[in-house]
């Protein structure tokens, strides 16, 4: 099967992965870097109800209110995806926090503003606990992004518990312009080893005990676990990383360690823009071409992928078909408008998909996984896609 | 003492023009500096030429306060100038009787052809017939009034917000005290004089003293977008009318207006449909607006003041009025000051401070007029090698220092942070972690909370294009990375 999949946020990737996997021939095809480079890699499997109340038990929630919410998985089909999923990534050198197979609970990890926010499934390299614990809380001189003083205050409204905000002085090499991701690189630099490594030690001098410290997600682009042994080590206390706003380092990480295995898998990439699905493939605007394909899934994301456009005079448009999506015209329904799978040309996966309201509900891990699953047994059929990985090129890793 | 209510450009211009007369003024304002009309205006310095034809005295004074304001206020105007434009639609007999109108007002005015005018803005429809200059500008209103209170507050005056006017105690021998409110309680203020500023919320205010003024409010719709897309301003060759005024203003285009009576003196935010229709409009002068980056749009209240009815609030007088309550039968020693322009602030000053000097018997003669305001702050000072906290609108520490003590929302005003394409998604965090040095972290909270809200409404109004993806970015890093429960 010659499949296209257009877009690469974490929708695209994950069919393009699995359809792999299952022995299709991939071509990815996207306009941009795709959109996880904005966030830190946390994957939600549901952590608000509809009225807003965290939820400790998200399997026991899509048990019982999937249906209102137009999934009908069972305990043992979502278990079978999310393990699948886990060993994709794991597969991609993306190590994940927890030592267990799959989490039977959500956990609470730090936002940067110092929320303690539910969470599935994240990179070992993030901070994730079961209950709040004291902490140390590490910010950098002339690093604006990192609002320790905020974060550590809100930390200890929240939890009760004791958390102590720690600022590093800036690095002789440090400029204005230095972004987040100025400072990773710079981190993972020989110089700026040395340089965390003696600041912090000299911070944590006066700290007994060995209560975790929370660094600024800026240890280092790649090598960020080599950096935290290092730092554990020289402190003999837990490192863990809280994530900052985008462009996010966890992200990117994921982002470029699964498209290395991606293309190691054989999967083709190409730049460019679908301006049309046609009955045997995509029409490209730039080169006028068309890329022939036995089926084609759309991983365009909504609004803020760029899946959806929403022009002046109030039209919502599938920018891949062009074609209008109908929506109530109400801006509050404007976050869970999408454009749905097409009886015959395409397949949409992920946050495209209307009727989820991901930002709200804390389920955007569970809204992939979901469509990019549905998509895989409608195309490859439930037992292939269920079974069938034996086929796989490149390794088989799956359960 | 000379309370004078509202510190909005009338209100700070009242005392401004009573301060340098010698005389002791406070400002009380329920809000923040420019809470009302003064904040939400399209930014225009008008030549006057808009109302040479149906409103000649407006014009003239239009025209006389733009060249004042170039002298007095030099770095909070750009001297962009304007044009008029003529279009296909453009009424055939319109341009001959504005000419003359022009003419009679005293308004420089220059004829350009329309190779002329499509080199200067490129932007403009290929169908446009040609058009007129004149020295339209731009006003950078907040900064403004920052030189105003500072002026006054250098003289001795001060400027009191966030309190409001509660009662106005008056005998047979005028105006003796007024009851003011704030949170810290309400007190009386000695007042020799009363000057009712408080522009959509001058008719409330009259009815303290009893002497109610009948104001017509109307509310306009402006459009902002993010980019500079023009260098001079672009108005219409035709009747006042809606849609019709495009305004570069520093690094941002505001296109205006509509008219729709109100009964609200607090302006609501658009509705979408008002945004749409208001954008559709442009299409004949700016074939390719729809597709500018739209950043928000807002609303203001023209404070209108017509005692005779008028059907169309378009008919009614953009000139001002100052009223000596005594005159009609209200208490002495009290003056409102209503409609006008922010164009003509100084001369609506100059007017109100005219009647409130004669009333309490001095002489001096207004000095706003050859006064030149004060800068905001030195240029000489460097900045200090620190990050941006605020990208879009390069605001960093050194801004916030100027003004020590302020909220979120006043820094938002005074630095400028969270005005630009993101509408604050990327910086309000950072700035809230400065707010901690001097306030609790419910009271940052709070006021997170309030210009969150401020700038995703006036997202909401222009939600179209790269503009509503911009919100859907918001809303997912406020939601997903900083963990907020929004409503």
């Amino acid at each position: 099967m010659r499949l296209v999949v257009v877009g690469q946020g974490p929708a695209g990737m994950l069919t393009a992965d699995w359809a792999c996997r299952l022995g299709a021939e991939v071509t990815v095809v996207a306009a941009a870097d795709g959109s996880l480079g904005l966030w830190s890699g946390a994957w939600d499997f549901r952590n608000f109800t509809d009225s807003g109340e965290v939820i400790r038990d998200p399997w026991q929630w899509w048990e019982l209110h999937g249906r209102e919410h137009g999934v009908g998985w069972t305990r043992e089909h979502w278990a079978h995806w999310w393990t699948r999923w886990r060993r994709t990534w794991e597969a991609a050198g993306i190590p994940l926090a927890g030592g267990e197979e799959l989490p039977s609970h959500n956990r609470f990890t730090p936002t940067a503003v110092g929320r303690m926010v539910p969470v599935f499934v994240c990179p070992a390299w993030q901070w994730a606990v079961d209950e709040p614990e004291p902490v140390i809380w590490v910010g950098m001189e002339g690093l604006a992004d990192a609002p320790i003083e905020l974060a550590g205050a809100r930390f200890r409204a929240l939890t009760g518990m004791a958390a102590s905000e720690v600022c590093l002085p800036k690095p002789d090499a440090w400029a204005p312009h230095w972004s987040s991701l100025a400072w990773a690189v710079y981190v993972e630099s020989g110089e700026g080893r040395r340089w965390l490594s003696e600041a912090l030690t000299r911070a944590l001098g006066g700290y007994a005990g060995s209560s975790p410290v929370l660094m600024p997600q800026v240890l280092g682009e790649d090598g960020c676990e080599t950096l935290i042994g290092e730092l554990e080590a020289a402190l003999e206390r837990p490192v863990r990383e809280y994530p900052l706003l985008p462009p996010a380092l966890g992200g990117i990480r994921i982002r470029d360690r699964w498209k290395r295995a991606l293309k190691r898998r054989g999967v083709s990439s190409i730049t460019g823009t679908v301006d049309a699905v046609l009955k045997d493939g995509v029409h490209l605007r730039a080169s006028g071409a068309s890329l022939p394909a036995d089926a084609v899934v759309l991983a365009t994301g909504g609004l803020l992928g760029g899946g959806l456009w929403l022009s002046a005079a109030g039209e919502l448009l599938n920018t891949a078909t062009g074609q209008t999506v109908v929506w109530s015209g109400r801006m509050d329904e404007l976050a869970v408008a999408g454009i749905d799978t097409d009886g015959t040309g395409y397949r949409a996966v992920g946050r495209v998909v209307g009727g989820f309201d991901s930002d709200r509900h804390g389920d955007s891990g569970a809204v992939n996984l979901y469509t990019v699953a549905s998509a895989i047994e409608a195309l490859f059929g439930k037992q292939t896609a269920m079974e069938g990985w034996g086929t796989e090129r490149g390794g088989n890793d799956g359960p | 003492m000379v309370v004078v209510v509202g510190a909005g450009a009338t209100g700070l211009g009242v005392a401004w023009d009573l301060s340098l007369r010698g005389l002791a003024v406070t400002v009380i304002e329920q809000g923040d500096l420019a809470h009302g009309t003064s904040g939400r205006f399209h930014g225009l310095l008008h030549s006057g030429a808009r109302y040479a034809v149906r409103d000649p005295n407006a014009a003239r004074e239009c025209i006389q306060e733009n060249r004042i304001l170039r002298r007095i206020a030099a770095g909070s105007i750009e001297a962009v100038g304007g044009y008029f434009v003529k279009t296909p639609a453009s009424p055939d007999d319109y341009g001959e009787g504005w000419l003359s109108a022009m003419e009679a007002t005293g308004i420089p005015v220059a004829r350009v052809s329309r190779e002329v005018l499509r080199a200067a803005v490129p932007e403009l429809h290929p169908d446009v017939e040609g058009g007129y200059w004149v020295p339209d500008g731009v006003i950078h209103g907040f900064p403004l009034l920052f030189r105003l209170q500072k002026a006054i507050e250098a003289h001795g005056g001060s400027v009191r917000r966030h309190t409001r006017l509660l009662q106005v105690e008056a005998g047979s021998d005028g105006v003796r005290r007024v009851r003011v409110g704030s949170a810290s309680g309400a007190e009386w203020l000695g007042c020799d004089a009363l000057v009712n500023a408080a522009g959509p919320w001058a008719g409330e205010v009259s009815r303290l003293f009893d002497d109610r003024l009948p104001m017509r409010l109307s509310r306009g719709v402006m459009i902002i977008f993010a980019e500079r897309k023009l260098a001079h301003v672009v108005n219409r060759l035709a009747p006042p009318g809606d849609g019709d005024i495009l305004v570069p203003h520093d690094r941002v285009t505001i296109w205006g207006t509509t008219d729709e009576p109100t009964e609200s003196a607090a302006a609501k935010p658009p509705r979408p449909s008002e945004t749409r229709k208001l954008l559709a409009l442009g299409r004949d002068l700016f074939p390719d607006m729809e597709n500018w980056r739209a950043l928000r749009a807002f609303c203001g209240v023209r404070p209108l003041y017509q005692p005779e009815t008028a059907a169309d609030s378009r008919h009614v007088t953009r000139d001002f009025t100052v009223i000596d309550h005594a005159r009609r039968g209200g208490p002495a020693g009290v003056v409102s000051v209503v409609g006008g322009k922010w164009v003509t602030f100084r001369l609506m000053a100059e007017k109100a401070g005219d009647v409130v000097t004669s009333y309490l018997g001095g002489g001096a003669p207004s000095l706003t007029a050859e006064t030149p305001l004060p800068p905001l702050r030195e240029q000489a000072a460097e900045r200090q090698r620190e990050p941006w906290l605020c990208e879009c609108e390069q605001a960093g520490e050194w801004d916030l220092a100027a003004w020590p003590g302020a909220t979120l929302g006043e820094w938002r005003t005074r630095t400028w942070f969270s005005m630009g394409p993101c509408q604050g998604t990327f910086c309000v965090h950072r700035v809230a972690n400065r707010r901690l040095t001097t306030a609790n972290l419910a009271e940052v909270d709070a006021e997170e909370a309030a210009l969150r809200s401020e700038r995703e409404q006036g997202m909401q109004g222009a939600l179209w294009g790269d503009n509503a993806r911009e919100w859907a970015l918001s809303q997912s890093v406020r939601r997903q990375t900083l963990g907020e429960r929004t409503p």
